[in-house]
């Protein structure tokens, strides 16, 4: 009722932009949808008909079995811990350099914030291969350090973080300089609080990417106990006989999608002011 | 509270000189105002008070301390800020707490002086409220208290009242006042508004351009501008400034020629030559059927207690007289002032002040 009541008056514009958002919507959601109704429908009946997902019955089994095997729980710690630990060293990293670009003068500053920019025209695929060289070097590959280390300095959020602390004004640090306040405890107590909103944004955005991320981890993790979630299901998908079944795997995906689910449920205002771009103001 | 002196500050900005080898003495528990329009170096001077700033050049002493090389937080300062720069994710509380945690005080000494202030503040009802729950008096008083909380040396404020409305700055103006004979604390306070310095200072420091122009009671910068400037600057409306063609002296005053007006002034004549401007404070020149200075009515401001008359001069020269609560005077009607000699001013060519003898 109170959409409803909303609309009354709205100009023609704007409903029929609304429309077009809850079409675009409908859209997005039709796969997700799609993978979810599969994931609870007997695999028998799926071969014989695979249109019937968007009939009656359902069954949980397919989750059941998601529960006998062991390694989808390994890759799935091992995801959770990847991508935690990825995520905190990246925010300690980022909210470090960002405030030192953002507060502290020292020599040759602007030029090191430059070249540390300058790695966002760098793609990822193009360091692969001394990445690689570099980790086989110190043996480190089928190791959480193997999987965690790349990328921690991250330009995208050294230059979001140092644009947030810039945006602090300088007179609420004055004010706790005055306060007695040393140089890490305006950074702790002051400056660090207020960014955030900048560093949910920045962690739910690499906590995601890590989550995500296939290539470094389908490189690096050989030993199916060192997969993460994503490396092992493209293993068990690209299985030719597909033995278990197109529900068990769909049952698999939207297992693995999960933590993603619950983290934007929690999160959703950072994820939506991030991708407004309000994040920066 | 403790005396401040500023001795032979130099600051520069690059090439830039902000200030120019500027000294000052400041007394123990006295309220000063550094007035001056935007860029003329009054909160740089301030910032370096505070330890925000460093200086280029020159010595600062607060109390008995040389404290140019001292951080802020060791300086005994406690400063208000233009934005208040409160701390917006902790509480009214916090944020006073905040510098006497810093400092290792006990937290029932904090929380006894946290009260204190919150009672001479009325901020009781406020103390679990954050800033962004404030409205902006409410923000000014919490600033204020955590300056009050510190129980520092000296209170620096910059421009405290900008954001303020009309109403709650001159309340506020009132309540620094009050809180200035409470506490008995050297405080320097800087503004542009000439109406904020008159009436809470014990002493203005007016400055330009990085140098001071005048130290004086209110009063004595009102009735006696050291120069031009000063003049022009302390006054709403303005002083006038009329140009003098030529002068005589008569019985040791110098009367001036402005236009084809000869007008007697209180200044003595000796030592007075070369271009000449003649000063006169608008409640100087009243309107006055039998007055020396003819003019036209160009805009009539009525204030209520008082109205004030912009006339131009047969030479084209605007100037600024008054009229009582009643006046009837209208746009183009022909107007003739008279000038109280006694509350005159003639100002050199070097812009040097030169005053009538006796000055009410």
């Amino acid at each position: 009722m109170a959409t409803a009541g909303k609309t009354v008056g709205m100009p023609l514009g704007e409903r029929l932009a609304l429309i077009a958002v809850i079409l675009l919507a409908i859209l997005w959601l039709l796969p997700l949808v799609w993978v979810t109704g599969v994931s609870l429908k007997n695999n028998t009946e799926l071969v014989v008909n695979p249109g019937a997902v968007f009939s009656a019955p359902y069954t949980i089994q397919n989750y059941i079995d998601l529960t006998k095997t062991s390694a989808l729980g390994t890759w799935f710690r091992n995801s959770l811990i990847v991508s935690l630990s990825h995520t905190v060293l990246v925010l300690i990293v980022s909210c470090l350099a960002g405030y030192g670009f953002a507060r502290i003068e020292f020599p040759g500053r602007n030029a090191v914030f430059i070249f540390s920019l300058v790695g966002l025209a760098i793609p990822g695929q193009a360091i692969i291969v001394p990445l690689h060289s570099f980790f086989n070097a110190f043996d480190l590959h089928n190791t959480y350090a193997a999987l965690i280390i790349p990328g921690i300095a991250t330009p995208f959020g050294i230059f979001l973080m140092t644009a947030y602390f810039r945006a602090i004004p300088a007179e609420i640090e004055e004010a706790a300089r005055l306060d007695n306040a040393s140089r890490f405890k305006i950074f702790w107590a002051i400056a660090l609080p207020l960014a955030v909103p900048a560093m949910a944004t920045l962690g739910i955005f690499t906590f995601l990417g890590t989550w995500n991320d296939y290539l470094w981890p389908l490189i690096s993790a050989t030993r199916p106990e060192m997969y993460t979630l994503t490396v092992g299901l493209a293993a068990t998908q690209t299985n030719i006989d597909q033995s278990e079944g197109l529900g068990y795997l769909m049952a698999q995906s939207v297992f693995a999608g999960l933590p993603m689910l619950i983290l934007y449920i929690f999160f959703q205002k950072y994820v939506v002011r991030a991708v407004a771009g309000a994040a920066i103001r | 509270m403790s005396r401040i002196d500023l001795v032979n500050i130099n600051k520069k900005f690059g090439s830039y000189e902000a200030i120019a080898d500027l000294s000052l003495a400041i007394d123990s528990g006295e309220f000063v105002v550094f007035l001056g329009p935007s860029g003329c170096g009054k909160t740089t001077l301030l910032r370096m008070i505070a330890g925000l700033e460093a200086v280029t050049a020159g010595e600062i002493h607060i109390g008995d301390r040389r404290v140019e090389h001292l951080p802020p937080g060791q300086r005994g300062v406690a400063m208000v800020f233009q934005s208040y720069a409160l701390y917006p994710h902790m509480t009214v509380a916090q944020n006073m707490a905040f510098g006497l945690r810093n400092i290792g005080t006990e937290k029932s000494v904090i929380e006894a002086k946290i009260a204190e202030a919150a009672r001479i503040l009325q901020l009781e009802t406020l103390l679990d409220r954050k800033p962004g729950q404030l409205s902006g008096g409410q923000r000014q008083r919490v600033a204020i208290g955590r300056a009050i909380v510190k129980s520092p040396e000296v209170f620096l404020f910059d421009e405290p009242l900008s954001n303020l409305d009309a109403m709650l700055r001159a309340r506020t103006r009132v309540e620094i006042a009050r809180l200035h004979q409470t506490l008995g604390a050297t405080m320097v306070f800087v503004t542009h508004d000439q109406i904020e310095a008159m009436t809470m200072a014990q002493k203005i420091v007016v400055m330009s351009n990085g140098k001071i122009e005048q130290v004086g009671a209110p009063l004595d910068i009102y009735r006696r501008p050291a120069t031009r400037f000063v003049a022009s600057f302390v006054g709403v409306p303005a002083m006038n400034f009329l140009d003098v063609s030529n002068t005589e002296a008569v019985r040791g005053k110098l009367h001036v020629r402005v236009g084809e007006t000869m007008i007697p002034t209180g200044v003595p004549a000796a030592g007075l030559s070369g271009p000449l401007t003649l000063g006169i404070r608008p409640e100087a020149l009243r309107v006055d059927a039998n007055g020396t200075i003819a003019a036209k009515v160009d805009v009539v401001e009525r204030l209520g207690d008082k109205t004030i008359i912009h006339a131009m001069l047969p030479g084209g020269q605007a100037v600024v007289g008054e009229d009582g609560d009643t006046s009837a005077l209208t746009f183009g009607d022909q107007v003739r002032f008279s000038v109280d000699s006694a509350r005159t001013h003639v100002f050199d060519a070097a812009g040097r002040g030169h005053h009538a003898e006796v000055a009410p």
